[in-house]
């Protein structure tokens, strides 16, 4: 039975529902990853390494001096970094489909899991830059504001690049059927 | 511009994995506890301490305890230690307390002394005092926050935005940020994404605005 510690176990300084947090940041964490790296089992490895730095530094993080979504995803960030520093490479292995896997997959299953495949190829395809808007974006579900103070762009930069990555991927998503 | 076929690749985690890793996180040891537990034992010998001394009964071996002490001390000669931890209780081996901004190590007593060891240094929390190139790899400068004292830590920057603001930065928060040179005492302050990106003279050009706690010795 876990022991959960939410709210006073930091002195109640940063007011803070741990729990609550991990509800619901979980699968915004875990979906950065997996539009970043692709892989569901390296996507799960990261955001355990996010949740688990994130517990054991909460001491440090203030309400008063910034919102939670930037903080933790500045320790996902990191925790993407360190991965990519490590091992030399950003290719989104295409392993969207593969992992779906169904013994007996209805035509519905086939064809979602066929799009998600594309779409993973299409993403593997972007320079780390814009693959990481993207995942903030589409993944975490940040808004401009929120990407802009992460990655130190302007929210009109994020805004204007996220536009073009959209428009290009638009175009190949409709071209390659 | 429709952007609804981006958000299909999502999907929610395992349930087998969010449940195990909410464990894992949720019962991985508390360093609040283990300073709260340090705390309360620390009350807890001091409250025995203070009342064994009030006790004439025991103030007697108390006494006879604390000179053999201070007698081992006597045949000691300089010595020298790193800082330590600054977690570390803040008493000397004496038993004299210092003040709450010092540490209880390391002391040097010199050879003959008998009973006042002389402390050596202490932690402190200051703010940097410039902000410069520290070094350069090529034609590539790398800046640094400059520091008086050695084994730079808990390091905060209190520009606006404060510690957060600093999250933006190519090398992360600013708890992530690396302390350079033989003494440690210059913090690298990253310039993408945050020095590079205010134009100089503001707030992240102010060493000032940088503060760490540094050993001073």
């Amino acid at each position: 039975m876990p022991v959960f510690r939410t709210f006073g176990d930091d002195g109640g300084r940063s007011g803070v529902d741990w729990e609550a947090v991990y509800d619901e940041y979980l699968p915004r964490v875990y979906n950065y990853f997996r539009y970043l790296v692709g892989s569901q089992a390296v996507a799960e490895d990261l955001t355990a390494a996010v949740f688990e730095k994130a517990w054991r530094r909460r001491d440090r993080y203030r309400a008063d001096r910034g919102v939670l979504s930037t903080w933790l995803f500045a320790l996902a960030k990191n925790v993407a970094r360190d991965h990519f520093r490590r091992d030399h490479h950003r290719e989104v292995p295409l392993e969207w489909a593969g992992e779906m896997a169904d013994p007996e997959p209805v035509e519905e299953v086939v064809a979602e899991r066929e799009e998600r495949a594309r779409l993973g190829a299409l993403l593997a395809r972007l320079p780390p830059r814009e693959r990481e808007l993207v995942a903030l974006k589409y993944g975490a579900g940040l808004t401009n504001r929120e990407i802009a103070r992460l990655t130190g762009l302007s929210e009109t930069n994020v805004g204007t690049i996220l536009h073009r990555v959209v428009q290009r991927l638009r175009e190949q998503w409709e071209e390659e059927p | 511009m429709s952007d609804e076929f981006l958000y299909r690749l999502r999907e929610p985690p395992r349930p087998e994995f969010a449940a195990a890793l909410r464990e894992r996180v949720f019962q991985a040891p508390s360093r609040l506890s283990k300073d709260r537990l340090f705390r309360i034992g620390l009350a807890i010998g001091l409250t025995i301490a203070v009342t064994a001394c009030a006790i004439p009964k025991t103030r007697a071996p108390l006494s006879q305890m604390a000179a053999r002490v201070l007698t081992g001390l006597s045949d000691a000669y300089a010595v020298s230690l790193p800082p330590p931890p600054l977690e570390s209780c803040q008493f000397l081996t004496a038993g004299r307390v210092l003040p709450s901004q010092l540490s209880s190590e390391p002391i040097t007593v010199s050879e003959g002394s008998s009973t006042s060891p002389i402390v050596t240094g202490f932690w402190t929390t200051i703010r940097a005092y410039d902000l410069r190139v520290a070094y350069w790899t090529g034609i590539e400068p790398h800046y640094g926050a400059f520091f008086q004292g050695a084994y730079g830590r808990d390091q905060h920057y209190l520009g606006p935005g404060g510690d957060t603001s600093t999250c933006g930065s190519s090398a992360g928060c600013i708890w992530y940020w690396n302390w350079w040179g033989n003494w440690q005492s210059v913090l690298l302050v990253p310039k993408g994404g945050w020095l590079w990106t205010e134009p100089p003279g503001g707030p992240r050009w102010q060493p000032a605005n940088y503060q760490a706690t540094l050993w001073i010795g």
